[in-house]
């Protein structure tokens, strides 16, 4: 009995010790290799937590792209890259606090994807103090503006809306009137801003705009209101696919017979079956499909090593994380041209990489008259269409540099 | 005897408190244990609020509103921060008043849901007023609190300096001194009374409404003072800070701790931060943590973890004594 | 503006007064009986809700049953809740709601857990829409229509000439007398939680198909349920009823003539009402140690 328990008290004193030893041993394991620590803070928990982690799922792939050659060459070393993600559960408070792990524990020397607007805002001012480069996906006008280190690489609508609106009226000049329909906060705005202004850059005649309330389920007040005004077209941007569902299908219970664009991302694959996908076909969608001839190769590639990699299960997040793949790309071409991880070298080198060959075609910096900076990156947006259940892509358009003149919508 | 080793208590307690930041380097955990601090301010003052019997679903507005009121202040009047932190006090006392006087009438459920409706709809209104209050997207770039020149020193507010610990250190000691003192007093018993029986106080002769409305006003005013404080810290604020999300947490940290005494606050502060930094590797389920948390305490604890270590304190001495 | 406008909002107003009677009625039948505030509720309704989708979406089998299914379970989980979480906490207000707001966390946490963040569509189950003569009715919420009807006719019968019901009157009015002329309190708490988380339920399997299932599906009808008990009155059957057709007739028709702005008119009502009227229109003091 004694000698079984002494035993048992050996065994759990040095499964102890190891347990204390073994994460310092990694540690010093890992300083030993070459590792660049990139970070990331998104909603991981919460209601946009499939956006966040398919947005994290889309950098991580990107990541593995770059350490299949070996990682990243700095002044003729090889870096392997390793993505540490943090939650902000979508709160800016949260947000501060994983900014605040990232750079101060983890040390990270780069934060990559952040899609929210008002954490990255939170959270900016110790990104700037401490020169650590960002890439972000939040479309806010203030995230980028005299910002020195942060660069963004989604579109945000004010330069894709226009493109996307010249190419409706090429394909469709019958839609000649719109009412545009969004939530009443800060993104509902820009997007009713981006969209209303495209449309009356390029000839469609705006009829109005409305808000609706967060939570709000049942828009026929609304829609009573926009229906006796025969629109063409209702248009959506930035608005969720299960409330721009929810738009449609009473819409059309209250007889509508229109059009309805959403020129953001937006996946019919929610909107088709709460909806019902007979009152979408025809649908117009800037949103990304792997269906259609003008699918460039690199994508249908990509999309086989998510499946591969996450599951088919997964298989539908594809298309809400796939915009911020070229992400990593972009920035360790940067890196490898200052060969050098001081910060503003790399801010140079990122600034001249001129023309880059991105998996969505030709991609380069602009927006130095919005942002006094050209760290927008200008990278093909697409137009496709609900045909028959499939998304299918029509037209990779390039964004406008310089955005429609601003007029007021509300 | 009691009363030195009660003093020696404080004074090491306090002197821990001065060195913090020898041992705490990293501006990570420095910004948690700045933010816990605040925490308890906040708790205390919605404890003293809740010690009158009412719940208030509005704290977090009131801090938005000393948050907002000191950040015009500074930026749009070019104030200095050392006076735009009081008037924020001041400016969260007014408005308390305005609704207490007429809304702490209300009994049980219905201060409750007033609360919870200004809360709503100050929320809204910064929301929908982007010029002047930056709408949803806040306000950012807040500029930190001026020097303050004392003979020949200067104590000056780099972003994220560390002599902002020992700002809130006096705020935390203020407050503090607020609350024991107000807990310990005449008040206090009298709050805990017309907690337990509002309508029997006032057949006593108390004035109900005098004590509610006393508790709310403090404890908002200094709520509006952490605001003040928070803006100028972070240099970011947005609606998104000060919801009824923020509210809730708020409510549940003081009431998993205890509504007996401030201390109970405290725990109740600490316990929620320490879980939410313990559950950040499986933040899916926190929220579990935190419902979990509230249905254990309020079936077999009502009175909060405090009171749970109360009772178990008197029934050691009293098991002490009937074994002597 | 077009007598066509006004009689759609009318009708839209009809439509959408049934669906807040649904959720409001089990929310103020708890409150009336266990004196407490069912934090819960949102998530007793997501249970309708994700029983109409698992039964319906997943399964195929009849859409009533997935219905009765999400009652059964919301009656149960009720039940069980009231003796093993509320029972002891009778009478008290403030322990009593926040530990349904504790339960209505775990609950969708669970429901996270096992059905995922993602929101789910639930096919229509009654297709088509009719149309008199420019005024547009979708058969879907013809059907929550008659189902509200229903239950609100369920209801006043049950309460009104059956014994349970009549108990549960009376515990609602005073439970102290109620106890003192041998009404097993106990059994009508059980009963009275049970049948207002069926309520809501219901409500949320009815509900289901005309928008979609998810576990963040409770929060907004359990607020509009408030906005609904507050001014009907809290604790009131009737009130329920009075407050959902005067709220929605006045949120329907302040959003469809005045657009967004129309919200702060709802909230207005509530606002007035807290401060001028808190029993609201046909509440009671709610009875308290």
């Amino acid at each position: 009995m004694k000698t079984t328990k002494g035993f048992i008290g050996v065994m759990f004193i040095l499964a102890l010790a190891i347990l204390l030893i073994a994460p310092s041993v990694e540690l010093a394991l890992a300083q030993e290799s070459q590792i660049l620590k990139i970070g990331g803070f998104n909603p991981r928990s919460g209601p946009a937590a499939s956006w966040g982690l398919n947005t994290d799922r889309a950098i991580d792939l990107g990541a593995d792209e770059w350490n299949k050659k070996g990682g990243v060459t700095i002044q003729g070393k090889k870096y392997k890259i390793e993505m540490i993600h943090e939650d902000d559960k979508a709160r800016a408070e949260e947000a501060v606090k994983a900014v605040n792990k990232l750079i101060y524990t983890d040390k990270v020397k780069f934060i990559a994807g952040p899609m929210m607007s008002s954490p990255f805002l939170a959270s900016a001012p110790i990104i700037e103090a401490t020169k650590t480069i960002t890439f972000v996906g939040c479309m806010a006008p203030a995230v980028l503006k005299d910002r020195k280190y942060i660069f963004r690489i989604t579109v945000p609508w004010n330069h894709a809306a226009p493109a996307f609106f010249k190419y409706v009226t090429k394909i469709r000049p019958n839609l000649k009137t719109s009412v545009h329909i969004s939530s009443n906060d800060a993104t509902g705005w820009s997007s009713t801003q981006a969209d209303n202004d495209s449309c009356v850059a390029v000839g469609i005649k705006v009829l109005g705009s409305e808000f609706y309330d967060a939570g709000t389920q049942d828009f026929t007040s609304m829609l009573a209101r926009i229906l006796p005004l025969k629109p063409d077209f209702l248009s959506f941007a930035g608005t969720p696919p299960n409330i721009t569902a929810l738009v449609i299908k009473q819409a059309r219970e209250l007889g509508y017979k229109g059009q309805f664009i959403h020129s953001s991302n937006c996946s019919p694959d929610v909107v088709g079956p709460i909806a019902g996908w007979e009152n979408i076909e025809g649908m117009l969608l800037g949103t990304f499909t792997i269906n259609g001839e003008k699918v460039p190769a690199t994508v249908k590639k990509i999309h086989n090593d998510w499946i591969a990699k996450y599951g088919q299960e997964n298989a539908g997040g594809f298309g809400d994380g796939i915009v911020q793949y070229p992400l990593i790309d972009i920035l360790s071409r940067g890196v490898e041209k200052a060969n050098s991880l001081d910060p503003d070298k790399i801010v140079t080198a990122l600034e001249n990489l001129g023309t880059m060959d991105t998996v969505f075609g030709k991609a380069r910096w602009g927006g130095m008259e919005t942002y006094n900076n050209n760290h927008q990156l200008l990278i093909p947006i697409w137009v496709s269409q609900v045909q028959n259940k499939k998304l299918v892509l029509l037209s990779l358009e390039e964004p406008w540099d310089v955005p429609p003149p601003e007029q007021k919508w509300r | 005897m009691r009363k030195w080793s009660r003093l020696v208590g404080y004074v090491v307690l306090i002197g821990l408190l001065l060195i913090v930041p020898q041992f705490v380097r990293d501006p990570r955990w420095m910004h948690l244990v700045i933010m816990t601090g605040l925490y308890i301010i906040l708790a205390g003052g919605l404890r003293l609020i809740m010690s009158t019997g009412q719940v208030s679903f509005a704290h977090a507005a009131f801090w938005g509103i000393g948050a907002y009121t000191s950040t015009l202040l500074v930026m749009r009047l070019g104030v200095s921060f050392w006076i735009a932190l009081p008037l924020s006090g001041l400016v969260g006392a007014i408005v308390a008043s305005l609704i207490g006087y007429p809304c702490l009438r209300l009994k049980g459920p219905y201060f409750f849901l007033v609360t919870m409706v200004v809360g709503e709809i100050l929320r809204l209104f910064l929301t929908n007023s982007v010029d002047f209050f930056g709408g949803d997207a806040g306000i950012s770039s807040i500029p930190s609190p001026n020097r303050i020149r004392i003979g020949n020193w200067a104590i000056a507010f780099p972003y994220r300096s560390v002599n902002y610990y020992y700002l809130m250190l006096v705020g935390l000691f203020v407050s503090l001194f607020v609350y024991y003192r107000l807990e310990r007093s005449r008040f206090g018993m009298i709050c805990s009374g017309v907690r337990a029986d509002g309508s029997l106080s006032e057949s006593l002769g108390v004035n109900v409404m005098k004590y509610k409305l006393t508790a709310f006003v403090v404890g908002s005013l200094l709520a509006s003072l952490v605001g003040s404080f928070f803006a100028h810290y972070t240099t970011f604020i947005s609606p998104g800070f000060f919801t009824f999300n923020e509210s809730t947490i708020m409510l549940i940290m003081v009431v998993i701790g205890g509504l007996e005494s401030t201390t109970g606050a405290i725990i109740g502060v600490i316990l929620i931060t320490v879980l939410t930094e313990l559950t950040r590797e499986f933040s899916k389920y926190e929220i579990i943590v935190y419902g979990a948390a509230l249905v254990l305490v309020f079936r077999f604890a009502p009175g909060g973890i405090f009171d749970l270590y109360r009772k178990f304190i008197s029934r050691l001495r009293s098991h002490r004594a009937s074994v002597a | 503006m077009s007598f066509l406008i006004f009689s759609q909002t009318f009708v839209n107003a009809l439509l959408l007064s049934l669906i807040y009677v649904l959720v409001a009625m089990g929310l103020t039948l708890i409150l009336s009986i266990m004196s407490m505030i069912n934090f819960a509720h949102g998530e007793l309704y997501m249970f309708g809700g994700f029983g109409v989708y698992v039964i319906l979406q997943r399964f195929g089998y009849n859409y009533w049953l997935g219905v009765l299914v999400g009652v059964l379970i919301a009656v149960l989980a009720g039940v069980l809740l009231e003796r093993t979480v509320f029972r002891p906490l009778r009478k008290e207000l403030l322990p009593a709601s926040f530990a349904a707001l504790g339960v209505g966390m775990i609950l969708q946490t669970v429901a996270l857990m096992i059905f995922g963040p993602l929101d789910k569509d639930v096919p229509t189950v009654f297709p088509g829409v009719i149309n008199i003569s420019g005024v547009f009715i979708p058969m879907e919420k013809l059907v929550i229509v008659l189902g509200s009807l229903a239950v609100i006719g369920a209801i006043i019968v049950f309460v009104n000439y059956f014994r349970a019901g009549q108990a549960l009157q009376a515990v609602a009015q005073d439970s102290e007398a109620a106890a003192l002329m041998g009404i097993n309190i106990n059994r009508i708490n059980a009963l009275g939680f049970g049948i207002g988380c069926g309520l809501a339920a219901v409500a949320g399997g009815l509900i289901a198909p005309l928008y979609y299932v998810s576990p963040y599906m409770g929060m907004s009808p359990l607020l509009k349920a408030f906005n609904v008990i507050i001014i009907g009155g809290l604790g009131s059957i009737p009130g329920a009823v009075l407050g959902s057709f005067l709220l929605g007739f006045i949120d329907q028709f302040s959003l469809t003539y005045l657009g967004y702005v129309g919200n702060i008119v709802g909230f207005l009502l509530i606002l007035l009402f807290l401060l001028f009227r808190p029993r609201g229109l046909l509440g009671r003091e709610i009875q308290m140690h």
